[in-house]
């Protein structure tokens, strides 16, 4: 596979593309048909959120959806490695290493 | 969900700074690489299983991540962790540029679960397949921001740093891509 795994490369720029043309920060991209307020966001960030801005006929399936899908994500969280990947890769460290002093 | 006890390795790994293992290594004792990769490769493993949606894809990634670290490892400069994470999330970025040129896409219905409990799975796979699919079609820099903040559970600070960038950013990187989710999935989880 190739695989630039180039550790002293920085991470990509936000604005560069592989094109080498600009792109801003944040591409366009779909937005729901009713945006969620701002208080779900911040709740989805981990503050503190009184109920009552979370209740609001507004907020509230905005919560109901994000509670489905956070329950899928904290799922993914507890995900670990294949067993037995330690060995495999132990296994293939065969190149020397130099301190480069 | 797979889980795996404590090993000593992952004990030993808390209590020695990674400094300390990699003069270790650096003097010759390769075996003490082991402890880095016990540390490090359970949250690397989910940062690229969430930017690349496979676990064989994932695991390669990881593998090949962790070599090129030790074949470099006399030059780390900084925190490991954070020159570690750098080489696997290129390595992500360039799975990703190299599918989407060559416009292969891969199916997971192969894969082996990514959890241990059938019943759970057959419960979350509709919800699992779609949250994959979606985040498929998001921009590299905004599933990499979702999957770190809502999959990895790291916070911005912890983010702007690893990413070399500001916390504002990432906040509305994060911010774009829960609409860009929510407007591909809330007509069925609404």
């Amino acid at each position: 596979m190739a695989h630039n795994t180039d550790p002293h490369r920085e991470p990509e720029a936000p604005a560069a593309h592989a094109s080498g043309s600009l792109q801003p920060d944040t591409p366009e991209t779909a937005v729901p048909v009713m945006p969620a307020p701002e208080s779900v966001h911040r709740w989805l960030d981990g503050e503190q959120i009184p109920p009552a801005e979370l209740g609001t006929a507004d907020a509230e399936k905005h919560v109901r959806f994000w509670a489905k899908v956070n329950q899928e994500t904290e799922r993914r969280h507890r995900v670990h490695t294949p067993r037995g990947l330690d060995a495999i890769i132990m296994e293939k460290l065969d190149a020397p290493v130099v301190k480069d002093d | 969900m797979k889980t795996q006890p404590r090993t000593p390795a992952a004990d030993a790994a808390d209590t020695v700074s990674d400094e300390e293992i990699i003069e270790r290594i650096l003097a010759g004792h390769r075996e003490s690489f082991r402890l880095l990769v016990t540390k490090y490769s359970d949250p690397l493993y989910r940062h690229a299983l969430g930017m690349t949606g496979s676990p064989d894809v994932a695991e390669d990634i990881l593998q090949v991540s962790f070599i090129k670290a030790y074949q470099h490892l006399g030059e780390v400069r900084g925190r490991f962790d954070a020159w570690l994470f750098r080489i696997l999330a290129n390595g992500c970025k360039d799975w990703l540029k190299n599918i989407r040129r060559t416009h292969v896409s891969y199916e997971e219905d192969d894969q082996p679960s990514h959890y241990a409990n059938p019943d759970e799975d057959l419960d979350r796979g509709e919800l699992r397949d779609d949250l994959d699919a979606a985040l498929q079609t998001l921009p590299a820099t905004l599933r990499e921001a979702f999957v770190m903040k809502h999959v990895e559970g790291r916070s911005y600070e912890e983010m702007a740093e690893l990413l070399n960038t500001t916390v504002g950013a990432l906040k509305m990187r994060v911010h774009r891509a829960r609409e860009a989710l929510q407007a591909l999935l809330e007509e069925k989880y609404s």
